[in-house]
């Protein structure tokens, strides 16, 4: 419609600031609303496709960053944490320059936990912001650390937005707020411009209505950059269409500790997914894999924040378990670097598990949102997240997508892990099944 | 103030010995706590056995100015 002139990037665009404006702050979702830059944005994609030069499906397209993303023109980039809440940079982040290279407008920086809970928060209210709220029920949590990112498509504030992921950052905003994320392949999408967690476990992904969404906006954020050289390859949306039956598999003890209603959800999801699909239970080795994941953490955000750990600064963060996060501080080297070898057996023994599947499947959380005032970790403490951390180790894709409600009315997500640089193959078979399913076509109530 | 195993109680002594003007009791019952759960990653991994020849899953590349 943008193409054909049928629907006009200014007015799409002053749409959207709107219901940012009067929404995002109902929610929490908001850290900047960039109306000055959008709107210049959008002028220029107006007048660029009146003269015929339509760029692709993005041109004119709003869209929003979590508020990790650096952006240049005195825009903030506060990371979610008070004690960034004036910091600003004189560049763009890659995937920022990317999209608005496309023609794509940003129209705001959401709302995150505070440094993507690196510094290892326990509760909602971990954001200057204050704790952002899930559309789906105001005294449920949105999920994290990409929060606003997750509410503003929810709520339809912006048609899709930037997250990122070291450690379900993705996977649970878009599992809690009943929207597809896409956690893509370590090395496909550049870090450059993200405030740094774990530098070899950060990945920069997509939240969006629909898996051909995020199918979409990957091919446009993904790719060689000079300034990231962890990056190999680019990455080429094949919207694929489902002719072909699916090898799918699950985690033998996937459902250990997982909430009632998301079991019962993920068992009819996979009822559905038997029509273009066959499913069998393998069993992964058992190795250490949260601790393994959890070490790598640790050590590389100890590190990338030492200054500001050492500054005692971390005493102006908001959730008070945040202030203290000296433990990491003195986990030895070597402990470092077992976890760095344990990391690369854990990288083959999963590749020689999975290579044979489009897709391992899984619930995206093990619950859906809990509620606002509620520490969450300490609802399921002692349930495992070998989903989360093997994904998250071993760099690999990751989507998820709504796939039913609770008896509360809350959204619950599936999701489907791939093998490295198998985007296309878990996204085909999301596509499938929202194909099949209605789930991701139900929205919120109250938007307006 | 007590933790669960050595290991713990090792990294518990070196946080105390650098930042113990940050610790408050509250910070400290956070800090013991953090000191414990990297202490249980630690005895997990320490239980699985690497050989010689499984090196660190990162690659060293020299630098090459690009032309």
């Amino acid at each position: 419609m943008i193409r054909t002139g049928e629907a006009s990037p200014v007015e799409l665009t002053e749409f959207f600031l709107n219901r940012l404006e009067k929404l995002g702050p109902k929610y929490n979702a908001i850290a900047t609303i960039t109306r000055e830059r959008a709107l210049k944005s959008a002028v220029k994609a107006e007048k660029e496709i009146e003269k015929g030069i339509y760029k692709g499906l993005l041109h004119g397209v709003p869209f929003g960053a979590k508020d990790l993303l650096a952006t240049s023109g005195g825009i903030p980039t506060t990371w979610g944490a008070a004690p960034f809440r004036n910091q600003v940079f004189d560049y763009d982040a890659t995937v920022i320059k990317k999209l608005e290279e496309a023609g794509a407008i940003l129209c705001a920086k959401l709302a995150m936990i505070e440094l993507a809970g690196g510094m290892g928060y326990r509760q909602p209210n971990a954001s200057f912001t204050g704790p952002c709220m899930n559309p789906w029920n105001v005294e449920m949590w949105s999920g994290g650390s990409s929060s606003g990112s997750g509410v503003s498509v929810a709520a339809g504030l912006v048609p899709f937005a930037l997250g990122s992921e070291t450690w379900g950052s993705i996977l649970s905003p878009a599992n809690n707020c009943g929207v597809t994320g896409l956690r893509p392949t370590y090395g496909l999408v550049s870090r450059f411009g993200a405030m740094p967690l774990s530098w070899t476990l950060d990945k920069i992904g997509t939240l969006c209505l629909t898996a051909d969404d995020c199918g979409i906006v990957l091919e446009y954020i993904a790719g060689p950059d000079p300034f990231d050289p962890s990056i190999s390859r680019s990455f080429k949306y094949e919207a694929p269409t489902f002719e072909r039956d699916f090898k799918l598999a699950f985690f033998k003890g996937v459902l250990e500790g997982v909430d009632e209603d998301v079991s019962k959800n993920f068992w009819k999801a996979l009822e559905v997914l038997e029509e273009i699909a066959t499913i069998d239970e393998i069993e992964p080795p058992e190795m250490p894999y949260e601790a393994i994941t959890r070490t790598i953490i640790n050590v590389e955000s100890a590190s990338a924040f030492e200054e500001f750990i050492d500054s005692g600064k971390a005493s102006e963060l908001t959730a008070p378990e945040d202030h203290y996060p000296y433990a990491r501080m003195v986990i030895p080297a070597t402990e470092y670097l077992r976890a760095m070898r344990l990391r690369g057996i854990v990288c083959k023994a999963i590749s020689k598990l999975t290579v044979l599947y489009d897709a391992v499947v899984a619930p995206s959380n093990r619950m859906a949102a809990t509620p606002i005032d509620r520490e969450f970790r300490s609802l399921f403490p002692l349930s495992r997240d070998v989903m989360g951390a093997v994904g998250n180790l071993a760099g690999l894709p990751a989507i998820s997508i709504p796939n039913g409600f609770t008896r509360k009315n809350l959204p619950t997500g599936i999701q489907f892990m791939g093998n490295p640089y198998g985007e296309n193959s878990i996204i085909a078979v999301a596509k499938a099944y929202q194909s099949f399913t209605d789930w991701h076509k139900h929205h919120p109530p109250n938007l307006f | 103030m007590n933790c669960k195993n050595k290991v713990a109680e090792g990294l518990l002594d070196l946080v105390i010995k650098r930042y113990s003007s940050r610790l408050d009791p509250q910070g400290l019952e956070e800090v013991r706590k953090g000191v414990e759960v990297i202490a249980e990653a630690v005895i997990a991994m320490r239980n699985m056995k690497l050989e010689y020849s499984d090196e660190p899953h990162v690659v060293f590349k020299p630098y090459e100015k690009e032309d």
